[in-house]
């Protein structure tokens, strides 16, 4: 299988007047033709700064200061905005952790959903436009699509608003989506429910899946692949069950430890100490050395490359675990 | 153990009546109603000395609007809530006011630490004003005061003079806990209080939860929708769902015998850090809206179980095994 | 902790990032200093009837009069040094402005905020005091009141304020309603703090900015409302002449020619409306969370 997307260090900083911000900071990994890797981080960890960048949204003072974008083998970075614009919402697109980031309020949802196709395919009529936008309706799990498309966005409880998000990025049958949170605001029965049906979703599709999310179980049951992000740099990524029953990097093993259900009851639960670093005051070594229990002097001062643990494990860390 | 709150089948209904000029056109006909939701309806539980009590559900439940009334912010409109004894809460539209010690002695921490401190005021003002203001303390001592405060919660004294803006997420959860535990309470609210903060800092303000439980022999009220963190740290825990208590029970009868079809679905939906390809099987439909319940049971529409009576009668919360409590018909046989 | 700049000197320099603004301000300081200085920096004392003669009178711009003054704005029909005229008139219009709008911020604030805390059928009594209010045209109800009243300084602050309390009332209620959800405040009532505290120590504090705007917004409204009176020959006596009894006094030169008399002070009232409104409108901006980048 090859790769949707290849990203080779990529760095976008945002130049503020307190200084430069680098949220993203060199970072590498790839997605597999419907593959669904998910991208774990804390905020401010960039993240979310990973998914505009691919999607290309990044504005001033934010810039994208090196590295390749490579979507389908075409490299992104090269592109014009209307290339971009043409690329969003058809072949790649993105779902929001609040629905109302991708719908407007004041229109109804067929309505949006019909401007989406009609956006990227200029022949097609308004009817089967509307077919197309109720069958996709029905594969995210919405009952009689048909009448419900008729309705505003308000007239919709927040699981069905992400639904119906989930639905407007399948509408051109994109190659990747990139879903920034997506569940992180649903309840714990409604995100069981999406989560469940975006799985399904990719199985049958064929879509690939970048999830980004603060929490590492709900990825440990959805994806083949995940990458530990801290401070604007990913410092471990690798299969689910290597990265959850293996970890070994410092951070992602304090991540899982401080869990609670890896802890026993009664007992102080693992913590990590400290707080993220100020993303204007970054240190020059590696980002986690003074969190970090296992940080040496050279941790301190120089920043720690990457390293191929095997074929599909990388770890950037001067005293992994091995 | 003692109990420390009796909670008596309290209940909050928020009322939007109708105005004038609905008034006038309900005259041809029934076109607005009165609006009622029963934010919380007919809870009853108790909370022990010392004990921690989760209370979990989800958005609709009351959990919220629960925590609100048994800390004083919100009256109630029906119902008893006893401290150590006493009569507590104030009723709303009565001249009955919430006994100011008594108050006192129930603080809340709240969910958002960017909104819940007041972002003109300095950290030592933030800490000191209710002690100062209810005369706990002098203003001559109140520096020192602060700062052994700060202390307790893990904070230099080198942020008093600083404002609510300079501060992470999880340094501010802390100054509220410090608030809070200025005026010496006895039981502390927790509502949804690390919701909020990222995953690394959590585990710290919770392990700081339980470190003051210990050292000031606190009760807790720990709202929260987050089951793992209920599991860790609760003794006892509150089901709710649409303001309804549906199962309350120790923590280790809730997890390892759930016996509300909501709780049951509720515990199988968590995303766990198994990695075993979890296969989903979520329960169907929606939370119903708290303005329009449905009948009988409020969870059948969305339970596997549903019989003609859970549509009809609305099932009684009743003890099925000791201290297990659970509003189920199913439990009739 | 962040090292980020705090409190004032945050505020100014994103304030000065807006060149605009920062002219605007410098004019407006410096036109406060001209109302409060006019008596040492006037060339002339225009209201001295000793020195001035109606022989000097609707000299044009630059030209000198008897005594070998120049006047650098020419004079107006009674002789009187039209720079001076001005500098006295700013003194008066900025002054009867800026009380009434001081007055009414308290007035309305303390409303809005009371409205807002207590609600219920006070707080609905209240506002709809308030859209009716603000249904009139303002210039409408100045002039009933001063109708009613007559002419004079205390007269015509009080008409002032009458007519501006509303949009600081609406606004403060507004600021209050959401700062009254936000959790601080149900700390503070679970501290039991009592709802006076809460209200002007917690809430009050929170709703500046707004205030503030709309503070600098309706000042310059006050302003022009006065003007547009004096011009009409209502509220101010002519023991206190603002810019617009000048403006109004020389109106009927205009068809002569002698265009000074009235243009000069309407200018001078313009930059002063029309920079206190720029700084307004970028107070405006910066207290607007949505607009910060």
């Amino acid at each position: 299988m090859d790769n949707i997307l290849k990203i080779e260090n990529l760095k976008t900083h945002f130049f503020t007047k307190n200084g430069i911000l680098k949220a993203v900071d060199d970072i590498s990994f790839n997605i597999k033709r419907g593959e669904i890797v998910g991208l774990v981080g804390e905020s401010g960890s960039g993240k979310s700064i990973t998914g505009f960048s691919i999607m290309g949204l990044i504005d001033a003072p934010g810039k994208i200061v090196s590295g390749n974008i490579l979507f389908n083998n075409h490299p992104l970075l090269n592109y014009t905005p209307d290339q971009m614009r043409n690329l969003r919402g058809n072949k790649l697109a993105m779902i929001f952790q609040d629905p109302m980031m991708t719908l407007n309020p004041v229109l109804r949802i067929d309505t949006q959903m019909i401007e989406t196709i009609k956006a990227h395919d200029k022949t097609i009529s308004v009817r089967n436009a509307f077919e197309i936008a109720r069958d996709t309706l029905g594969l995210v799990g919405i009952s009689s699509p048909e009448e419900r498309m008729k309705a505003y966005p308000h007239q919709f409880s927040g699981g069905m608003r992400q639904r119906v998000s989930i639905a407007i990025a399948m509408l051109n049958k994109p190659d990747l989506i990139i879903a920034d949170e997506p569940t992180t605001a649903l309840d714990v029965t409604i995100q069981g429910q999406v989560i469940y049906e975006m799985q399904e979703l990719c199985k049958k599709t064929g879509t690939a899946l970048l999830w980004i999310t603060h929490d590492l179980a709900v990825v440990a049951g959805i994806a083949s692949r995940i990458c530990v992000m801290y401070a604007g740099r990913i410092v471990e990524q690798g299969s689910v069950k290597e990265i959850i029953n293996n970890p070994m990097h410092p951070y992602t093993i304090g991540l899982i430890k401080s869990v609670p259900s890896q802890n026993k009851r009664g007992e102080p639960l693992h913590q990590i100490e400290g707080m993220v670093p100020s993303m204007l005051n970054l240190p020059d070594g590696c980002a986690f050395h003074d969190r970090c229990n296992q940080a040496t002097n050279n941790c301190k001062n120089s920043r720690p490359l990457e390293t191929n643990f095997s074929k599909t494990r990388v770890i950037r860390c001067f005293n992994f675990e091995r | 153990m003692s109990k420390i709150l009796e909670i008596k089948n309290i209940s909050k209904k928020f009322i939007k009546s109708i105005d004038l000029s609905s008034k006038f056109i309900n005259f041809f006909g029934d076109f607005y109603r009165e609006e009622i939701i029963h934010a919380v309806d007919n809870v009853s539980f108790d909370v022990m000395s010392g004990e921690v009590v989760g209370v979990v559900g989800e958005s609709g439940c009351g959990k919220s609007t629960l925590g609100r009334m048994v800390s004083g912010i919100l009256p109630i409109t029906s119902g008893k809530v006893d401290f150590k004894g006493e009569h507590y809460c104030g009723f709303e539209g009565t001249s009955y006011k919430t006994d100011i010690n008594l108050n006192l002695k129930i603080q809340m921490i709240f969910q958002d630490p960017f909104s819940s401190l007041n972002p003109r005021q300095k950290i030592i003002d933030i800490i000191s004003e209710a002690p100062l203001h209810h005369d706990l303390i002098t203003k001559k001592n109140k520096k020192s005061f602060v700062e052994d405060i700060l202390k307790k919660v893990g904070l230099g004294s080198d942020v008093i003079e600083r404002y609510p803006h300079q501060f992470s997420g999880g340094q501010r959860q802390r100054i509220g806990i410090a608030r809070a535990l200025a005026v010496s309470p006895d039981l502390i609210v927790c509502d949804e209080s690390i919701a909020a903060l990222d995953v690394s800092i959590q585990a710290q303000v919770i392990n700081l939860f339980l470190k003051l439980r210990e050292d000031f022999n606190l009760t807790y009220l720990f709202i929260s929708h987050d089951i793992g963190v209920i599991q860790h740290i609760a003794d006892k825990v509150v089901v709710m769902y649409l303001g309804q208590v549906v199962e309350s029970a120790s923590v280790k009868e809730i997890f390892s015998k759930p016996n509300h079809p909501y709780t049951q679905a509720l515990l199988e939906g968590v995303p766990t850090l198994d990695t075993k390809r979890k296969v989903y099987t979520p329960i169907r439909g929606e939370i119903p809206s708290p303005l329009d319940p449905p009948t009988g049971c409020y969870f059948h529409p969305r339970c596997k179980f549903s019989t003609k009576k859970c549509i009809e009668e609305k099932p009684l919360f009743s003890e099925i095994s000791p201290g297990h409590f659970s509003a189920c018909h199913l439990n009739k046989n | 902790m962040s090292n980020e700049k705090t409190g004032l000197s945050k505020f100014w320099s994103e304030f000065t990032e807006n060149k605009i603004a920062l002219i605007s301000l410098l004019i407006f300081l410096f036109i406060v200093f001209v109302a409060i200085f006019a008596p040492i920096i006037s060339p002339t004392d225009p209201y001295d009837l000793s020195k001035v003669s109606i022989m000097d009178s609707r000299l044009p711009p630059l030209s000198e009069n008897f005594a070998g003054q120049t006047f650098v704005l020419g004079s107006d029909g009674a002789g009187r040094d039209m720079l001076s005229a001005i500098f006295y008139g700013l003194r008066v219009s900025l002054g009867v402005g800026v009380m009434s709008g001081i007055f009414a911020l308290i007035i309305g604030t303390f409303f809005g905020i009371s409205a807002a805390f207590f609600g219920g059928k006070y707080e609905t009594f209240i506002m709809r005091v308030v859209d009716i209010q603000l249904s009139f045209p303002s210039i409408l109800m100045a002039l009933i009141i001063l109708a009613a009243f007559g002419k004079g300084v205390e007269k015509t602050i009080i008409a002032l304020v009458l007519v501006q309390w509303a949009y600081y009332a609406r606004t403060a209620r507004a600021t209050a309603l959401v700062e009254r959800s936000k959790e601080y405040v149900e700390a503070a009532h679970c501290l039991a703090l009592g709802n006076k505290k809460i209200m002007f120590k917690h809430i009050l504090p929170n709703c500046m900015p707004p205030l503030i705007v709309v503070g600098t917004l309706q000042t310059a409204h006050a302003i022009s409302l006065e003007a547009t009176l004096s011009f009409l020959g209502l509220g101010l006596p002519i023991t206190e002449p603002s810019l617009g009894l000048l403006i109004g006094n020389g109106f009927e030169y205009m068809h002569t020619g002698d265009f000074w008399i009235s243009i000069f002070p309407g200018v001078a009232l313009l930059i002063t409306i029309v920079s206190i409104n720029l700084v307004g409108d970028h107070l405006r901006d910066m207290f607007n969370p949505r607009l910060k980048r």
